[in-house]
């Protein structure tokens, strides 16, 4: 019974997403009729940009990629009830560490290069977020203000270094050198955009389910998520675990930046993130703080992503921004539906409570504790 | 033989919630004019049962008949209009107006409409007729909770409610009050309205009541006529079969035995400036129960925060087994085998929003077998929750369900089951079995004093002086955070440690 119950609620959370962008893909189709397009031919452009050969997907691969690790990583804060809203700082400061090992350190040899750059993105991010983490954590302050904050201090970090140290003679566009060769993210198909980063991000979607589900640190942060005052009293160190917590979430979005960098443009350029930071909260919470679910959500928002591109240049006068249309409607839909579920999930589990109590007769259950006979009379 | 149709009658009222059958086939009639009693444990399902016929939520099967004509209550609008007054144990008034504006305020939508002078007139009336003895022109939040729970009624009586619902009404009135609200009662009935007076108290089932119903875990067990109850029977039918144990265990301590905790000019501060524990000292000792007594809010709960390291010490110092913990930090004390009861369960005990196995494993993740290197150990975790929810009586359908999801008496033995279920150097227990009906009360105690034959050092704050008597083998009085004064409970009397607790330190 247990196990059809879980089967059924996981059921659920795959069935909810998937009826949720049919409709937002509907509703869409309803507003591009308004403004005298054809539904048809926009989603036969995206779905070609978006999964129509090899190539397209392996674009929309590439586009999940940041927002994937980052989302993973506001999920593991979030799981302690913390808002790590500034991935998209953490982003950008990963990037920076990254695209500095990479061109200051290019004799390393290309796996130990690639390594060091990548792990010199993921601390650069861990340290960004450890700063509202420790002010959270000894001071009280929000960490929704502060990490907010710094994802403007850490853009403009960046733009700094690339307007002022790394800046290029007769370069147009703010940017940093290419890395060299060595430093690059292999790609592992040819004839395609899908490099070495996938597979990473494959592998920390299974760490990051691990941490949260397997772990006694993810224990202990879904106990400081669920009631801080319970988890301190049971002995767990709620301070350290919110800097942790924050931390390794800050790490995640590091490597995004770092991996975006490595995999996908060959150098550090400014204003390289529309907002993965920012969609990846939204991602993080459509995939239901789960590791296997923020997969699913990123790679629907790189589909959507990659495909907006097929609407570009297919040049039928539908703007590209319907696909951030859609993106929200999905959300806001998935939202819904899990307001609806978890009516129908109550429903069930009290039913099939009722049929565990009917199979077992109240007076047939032993007593186990002895209670004494004096004590029948209240005082 | 024709007989009038009962006044409201259950027929095989059944409501699950999540991991729990609340109501189960439940079949009650309320005669006019009767007072019956629903009496059970906690989490019996008597206020789910009310809530049902209220409207607050439709039940899953069955069906409620009115004066023998079957009826369907959608809301509290529906249960109001066939006659219908619920008052729970939360009151429902607005504190900013007059009682007589309260009870205008509830007729809207009524057929008896009323001015706010007609509303004076009127209050005055009802009052005067059944005893109720409360001012309709003054503001709500001025009155006593007897005073309110007066003007709770009489906005249920100016709507001409035939059928009163009450849940646990005299929980929150002194003796007096509670006896006065029994004659009340009885007024009412003999008007004809019917009360269902859902209570825990068997003196006052025994008193008001005319029948009185039994439900235990969401069952109806069965009806008596209070006349022919008896305080034996009624307990039987709430708990089940009952064993004889001895009520008082034999003291086992033995004078040499070590001392486990020790307590020296221990300050703690107080939320509210000052210093709510001054200065205080105490040994207890391997297999020994020291009791607290004193007035609430004198210190007990900043006492026991600050034995188990959750509240910091502003001064002096606690050693268990010789070894000195410093405050703020519950892990430390964990560490040295302090197992803690916290007086606020539902702040600070459970995580209602983790499952039981995982609220149970919580405080012991990092070891063996729970755990190895940092990776949770399923099979082991689920043992272990399976193992202390048949130890401790846990109602539940499986170790996964949610903390959140179980009654309330439920979850207090969650806590407990977790805090005993090692052989803890030290027991903080602060109110232990508050707010828990005798059965529960009853395995609470044996729970403690089973760990303290094992050696643990106990010690157990509460409010109720037989209680202490009974557990305790010494007893110290806590009074505007100073020890009062340190009594054995083997020659200490009720009246003595009463002196203490007023403050009269002893000489």
């Amino acid at each position: 019974m247990n196990w059809q119950l879980r089967t059924r609620a996981a059921g659920l959370n795959v069935l909810i997403p998937l009826v949720a962008v049919v409709l937002a893909l509907a509703t869409v189709a309803l507003l591009l009729v308004a403004v005298g397009s054809n539904p048809l031919d926009a989603y036969r452009d995206m779905w070609n940009a978006a999964l129509g050969d090899r190539f397209a997907l392996s674009t929309t691969v590439t586009k999940t990629m940041p927002r994937l690790l980052a989302a993973l990583g506001i999920a593991l804060a979030l799981r302690a009830g913390l808002w790590n809203i500034g991935a998209e700082g953490q982003l950008y400061v990963g990037a920076l560490a990254t695209t500095a090992v990479a061109l200051y350190a290019p004799d390393l040899g290309a796996p130990f290069l690639i390594t060091a750059a990548l792990v010199a993105g993921a601390l650069a991010g861990a340290g960004w977020a450890l700063i509202p983490g420790v002010l959270r954590a000894t001071r009280g302050v929000s960490e929704v203000i502060t990490s907010l904050m710094l994802v403007y201090i850490g853009i403009q970090l960046t733009n700094y270094v690339l307007e002022g140290p790394w800046s290029q003679p007769g370069s147009t566009f703010p940017s940093s050198p290419y890395v060299p060769t060595g430093a690059s993210l292999p790609v592992i198909v040819g004839g395609t955009l899908l490099n070495a980063g996938a597979l990473v991000g494959l592998a920390l979607v299974a760490l990051a389910w691990f941490l949260m589900s397997h772990s006694t640190f993810g224990l202990r942060l879904n106990a400081i998520g669920g009631n801080e005052r319970a988890a301190r009293v049971a002995g767990v160190r709620v301070s350290l675990m919110i800097v942790l917590a924050m931390a390794a979430s800050g790490a995640f979005a590091g490597l995004a930046g770092g991996m975006e960098v490595l995999g996908v443009r060959g150098r550090l350029v400014e204003g390289f993130s529309p907002g993965y930071g920012f969609e990846a909260i939204a991602i993080a919470l459509l995939g239901r703080l789960n590791a296997f679910g923020i997969l699913g959500a990123a790679l629907l928002f790189g589909a959507l992503d990659a495909g907006s591109a097929g609407l570009q240049t297919a040049a039928q006068g539908v703007p590209a921004s319907i696909s951030q249309v859609a993106e929200g409607l999905a959300v806001a839909y998935v939202l819904v539906g899990l307001g609806l579920a978890s009516i129908i999930q109550r429903r069930r589990a009290a039913r099939a409570a009722l049929r565990a109590a009917a199979e077992q007769p109240a007076s047939g259950e032993p007593d186990v504790l002895p209670i004494p006979t004096e004590s029948v009379v209240d005082s | 033989m024709t007989e009038n149709p009962p006044l409201v009658r259950l027929e095989g009222v059944t409501k699950a919630y999540p991991g729990v059958v609340a109501n189960d086939n439940v079949t009650l009639d309320l005669r006019a004019g009767e007072i019956h009693a629903l009496l059970g444990e906690n989490g019996a399902g008597k206020t789910t049962l009310m809530g049902t016929l209220y409207g607050l939520h439709r039940p899953d099967a069955g069906r409620i008949v009115v004066e023998g004509r079957p009826v369907s209550i959608h809301g509290p609008r529906d249960a109001l209009a066939l006659g219908i007054g619920y008052m729970q144990q939360h009151f429902s008034l607005i504190p900013t107006l007059t009682v007589a504006e309260n009870v205008v305020l509830s007729l809207r939508g009524a057929a008896t409409k009323l001015s706010v002078q007609g509303g004076n007139a009127r209050v005055r009336e009802l009052a005067a007729k059944y005893g109720l003895d409360v001012d309709p022109t003054a503001l709500v939040e001025q009155l006593s909770v007897g005073q309110q729970q007066r003007a709770e009624l009489l906005k249920a009586l100016a709507r001409n409610t035939r059928i009163l619902l009450l849940d646990e009404p005299s929980a929150v009135l002194t003796p007096q009050e509670s006896e006065q609200l029994g004659l009340v009662l009885r007024k009412l009935a003999g008007s004809g309205v019917g009360i269902f007076l859902v209570s825990h108290k068997f003196s006052e089932v025994l008193g008001i009541g005319d029948r009185i119903s039994v439900l235990r875990r969401g069952r109806l067990v069965g009806t008596l006529d209070a006349a022919k109850a008896s305080r034996a029977a009624l307990a039987e039918m709430m708990v089940g079969e009952l064993r004889s144990v001895d009520k008082r265990p034999a003291a086992t301590m033995r004078q040499d035995a070590p001392p486990r905790l020790e307590v020296s000019d221990l300050w703690v501060p107080s939320e509210r400036g000052g210093f709510a524990v001054q200065g205080v000292d105490f040994v207890v000792r391997a297999g020994e129960v020291l009791g607290v007594a004193g007035v609430e809010g004198n210190g007990q709960v900043e006492l026991t925060e600050a034995l188990a390291g959750v509240r910091r010490a502003g001064r002096g110092t606690i050693r268990i087994d010789r070894q000195s913990l410093k405050g703020g930090r519950p892990r430390r004390a964990r560490r040295l085998g302090v197992t803690h009861i916290p007086a606020d369960r539902h702040r600070s005990g459970l995580v209602a929003t983790m499952s039981i196995e995982d609220n149970l494993v919580l405080p012991v993740a990092d070891q063996s077998p729970y755990s190895v290197l940092r990776v949770l150990k399923r099979r082991a975790i689920r043992k272990l929750a399976r193992r202390l929810i048949g130890e401790f009586d846990i109602r539940t359908p499986t170790p996964s369900v949610l903390a959140g999801a179980l009654s309330g008496g439920n979850q207090q033995k969650l806590i407990l089951a977790r805090e005993l279920s090692r052989l803890p150097s030290v027991i903080v227990a602060c109110y232990p079995t508050r707010g828990l009906d005798f059965g529960a009360t009853e395995s609470v105690q044996q729970a403690i004093l089973a760990r303290r034959d094992e050696g643990a050092a106990i010690v157990y704050v509460s409010v109720d002086l037989d209680e202490l008597l009974s557990l305790s083998d010494r007893i110290i009085v806590l009074h505007q955070g100073t020890l009062q004064g340190e009594l054995s409970a083997a020659v200490a009397t009720p009246e003595q440690l009463g002196l203490l607790m007023g403050g009269a330190a002893a000489a």
